[in-house]
């Protein structure tokens, strides 16, 4: 079971993301303020966007960095790749001649994968940003329980740095019961806050991710069952096309729309026999879902419109009729995700707002006056069942 | 100033509520389709006028008509004709005319009639052949049925061939073929005295008809017989007349029918024809293909004999 990201557990992560990045911060920024630290961003992010909005981000932080081409003296390699139901994060910080470190982030939200991020290379390049201001320097800190401890530095023209996980190394999740946060918070090391502007910035820009990832399309058929609107059960056919939008949280709906047929032939009645087919569209909307997002369960209201059609065969002036077909109804859908494959069970009750009543006269009716009951009238609640199966894209 | 008291906010949020339910009840209809009906209900235009200009003072039955309406054959014993009844026929350019009168000639060719009876013709929808009931010599008795042929409608009548495998030594009166002209309804007395009808099949247009076959449950009584069968092009509906013996000899037109051809024809399910039976007698009814007209004969004019009469037609197919 996944549970959402209330709103409640981003600022905590946010602060946290903080203090991760605050541990890398090796001394005060002391002496003659050097210029602003080249740096150049490795993107592995599309699912979240691109680069220049990441590095807009960054920039939003912290002053200290100038984003080049080339001739860097800080590459940042940022890859964030979907894991399941979450977005994992890595930032790889690679300075020439020293360790690469690796910075994890993990988050059901781009947003705040992003924002996060951003805040642990601002402070690291804060830090950097000091370290130079400072030099020269002493060697290396003598490692303090609690410190970061440097890496080992990574082999020349390795593609993608490998550091070794060390104490130093923070993993940090948005998820509340999995918060691990290894190098504690320095009381005596100036903490970089966001400033104003760049949260006022921040907000005014769009969420990448809310535009394209959360989205997630499937196509398929169902084979339908229905009950009420025919003497007989109608069996049929159901095309769908589901759009559904990952929230992160309960409220993720799922839109839908659909075509489907239904027919019920061969009603055998003494005075002859009677068909019937439904042929309807239908739009759905199931605003919350129950589970992860490869199963879930959503409750759904559904609303119908088409045609019901009624012939009279075998009978003396076989009458086909169409009526309208309008319902208002709701249901509940079960969808597994394997891979592509999405797999749907569905079931619903929906009440027609037109129900007919259908009969033959019998022979001993000699014209339409005949007060014969119908044998069959629409049913005030239709039930149906679909299992389908389609694809995810 | 609060001028809406919570016993009025209440009322309002009842009618929206009962507003917000209402397309759930108010527009659910209730309509009733009636999907067709067991039994066939022939509409009639009226109750037949008379057919201009081919009626005579004496009687005039037994119309039937080639498959365009453009030519009728009926039995006369108006004066003219060669002896105690007589084939007479009729034609017209267009079948929203009446028949012209300057065509109104007994049967061309003494093949045809002759100094005995020539009873119900029953002419084939190309107009290329001819049944005639006849008990000219040369049958096996009583009214026989007969058959001539032509090349075209403008050449003369052949000889008349006796159909021995449908005649016996008692009447026995022909009608149109129908069921695609495969099968003849033929009326018989061969059976007790009376007139029943018998159905005599052929396997196509050229092969003679096969034994008659009588229809068991659409027999006559010691009340009347039945006769005057006219079977439509489906096979499935048969029309007849039931002549009442008696008080009055009255007679009225009926139509059987059945769901399939391998069914029989049943008396229960029997309809007499609304409309276009009074209480006169009314017989030899007559049906087009596309069954919209309707021909029969009928003594209701008084003192006229049986006269042809006709009306439109909406008969139900079964399907």
């Amino acid at each position: 079971m996944r549970w959402g990201t209330p709103r409640r557990w981003i600022a905590p992560a946010r602060w946290i993301a903080l203090g991760c990045g605050v541990s890398w911060i090796a001394g005060p920024a002391l002496g003659a303020e050097p210029g602003p630290i080249s740096a150049h961003i490795d993107w592995h992010g599309s699912v979240c966007g691109s680069a220049a909005e990441f590095a807009a981000r960054i920039s939003g932080r912290t002053q200290r960095v100038r984003f080049v081409p080339s001739g860097e003296q800080l590459r940042l390699v940022v890859r964030i790749e979907p894991r399941g139901a979450v977005l994992r994060a890595n930032v790889t910080f690679r300075v020439a001649g020293k360790a690469a470190v690796l910075r994890r982030i993990e988050s059901s939200d781009c947003d705040d994968a992003l924002d996060a991020l951003a805040l642990v290379v601002a402070i690291g390049v804060d830090e950097r940003w000091r370290e130079r201001a400072a030099a020269p320097r002493p060697a290396s800190p003598r490692r303090q329980p609690g410190r970061a401890r440097p890496a080992e530095p990574l082999p020349s023209g390795s593609p993608e740095p490998g550091p070794a996980l060390d104490d130093w190394q923070a993993s940090v999740t948005l998820e509340p019961s999995t918060i691990a946060l290894a190098p504690p918070l320095s009381a005596t090391r100036p903490v970089a806050t966001p400033p104003p502007s760049a949260r006022a910035s921040h907000a005014a820009k769009p969420n990448p991710v809310a535009a394209s990832a959360p989205w997630a399309w499937a196509a398929g058929a169902s084979a339908r069952w229905l009950q009420g609107a025919a003497p007989a059960q109608m069996f049929g056919a159901e095309l769908w096309l589901r759009a559904s939008w990952e929230r992160g949280s309960m409220l993720s709906p799922d839109f839908s729309v659909s075509v489907a047929h239904d027919r019920a032939s061969g009603f055998e009645r003494p005075e002859g026999d009677a068909d019937f087919a439904l042929s309807a569209a239908g739009a759905e909307l199931c605003p919350m879902r129950f589970g992860v997002r490869r199963l879930r369960l959503q409750p759904c209201v559904a609303s119908t419109f088409g045609w019901l059609r009624a012939s009279g065969r075998r009978t003396f002036r076989g009458h086909t009729q169409s009526s309208p077909w309008l319902t208002l109804g709701g249901g509940a859908q079960l969808m597994a995700s394997i891979g592509s494959l999405a797999l749907r069970v569905a079931g619903g009750a929906a009440h027609p707002f037109q129900r007919e009543g259908y009969r033959f006269l019998s022979s001993a009716c000699r014209s339409e006056d005949c007060d014969e009951a119908a044998f069959h009238r629409v049913a005030p609640v239709v039930w149906s069942i679909a299992l389908g199966a389609g694809l995810s894209f | 100033m609060e001028w809406r008291t919570s016993a009025g906010r209440c009322a309002v949020r009842r009618r929206v509520v009962a507003l917000a339910a209402l397309p759930f009840v108010a527009c659910s209809a209730d309509d009733t389709v009636t999907l067709g009906r067991a039994a066939p209900d022939p509409l009639f235009g009226d109750g037949g006028r008379p057919v201009d200009k081919i009626n005579s003072n004496g009687d005039d039955e037994d119309p039937t008509l080639t498959a365009d309406l453009l030519q009728i054959y009926f039995t006369s014993r108006r004066p003219g004709g060669s002896g105690n009844g007589d084939i007479w026929f009729a034609t017209r350019a267009s079948r929203t005319l009446p028949f012209d009168i300057d065509t109104l000639n007994p049967a061309v060719g003494e093949e045809v009639n002759s100094e005995y009876q020539e009873l119900s013709p029953a002419i084939s929808r190309d107009g290329l052949t001819l049944w005639l009931a006849s008990d000219r010599p040369g049958g096996l008795g009583g009214l026989d049925i007969w058959q001539t042929e032509r090349s075209s409608r403008d050449a003369p009548w052949g000889p008349l061939s006796n159909l021995t495998n449908l005649n016996s030594t008692s009447d026995d009166v022909p009608r149109p073929p129908g069921e695609g002209e495969l099968v003849m309804p033929f009326a018989s007395q061969r059976d007790g005295g009376q007139f029943d009808i018998y159905l005599a099949r052929r396997t196509s247009l050229q092969a003679p008809f096969g034994d008659p076959q009588p229809i068991p449950n659409l027999r006559g009584d010691s009340s009347g017989t039945v006769q005057g069968g006219f079977l439509t092009d489906d096979g499935l509906m048969l029309f007849f007349q039931r002549d009442a013996e008696g008080e009055g000899d009255q007679g009225d037109l009926y139509l059987s029918w059945r769901r399939s051809l391998q069914e029989p024809f049943e008396n229960e399910n029997e309809l007499r024809l609304p409309l276009v039976n009074t209480a006169a007698r009314e017989r030899d009814p007559w049906v087009n293909g596309d069954h919209t007209r309707f021909f029969f004969a009928s003594d209701r004019l008084m003192g006229k004999g049986f006269d042809i009469f006709a009306t439109t037609l909406d008969l139900p197919v079964f399907e």
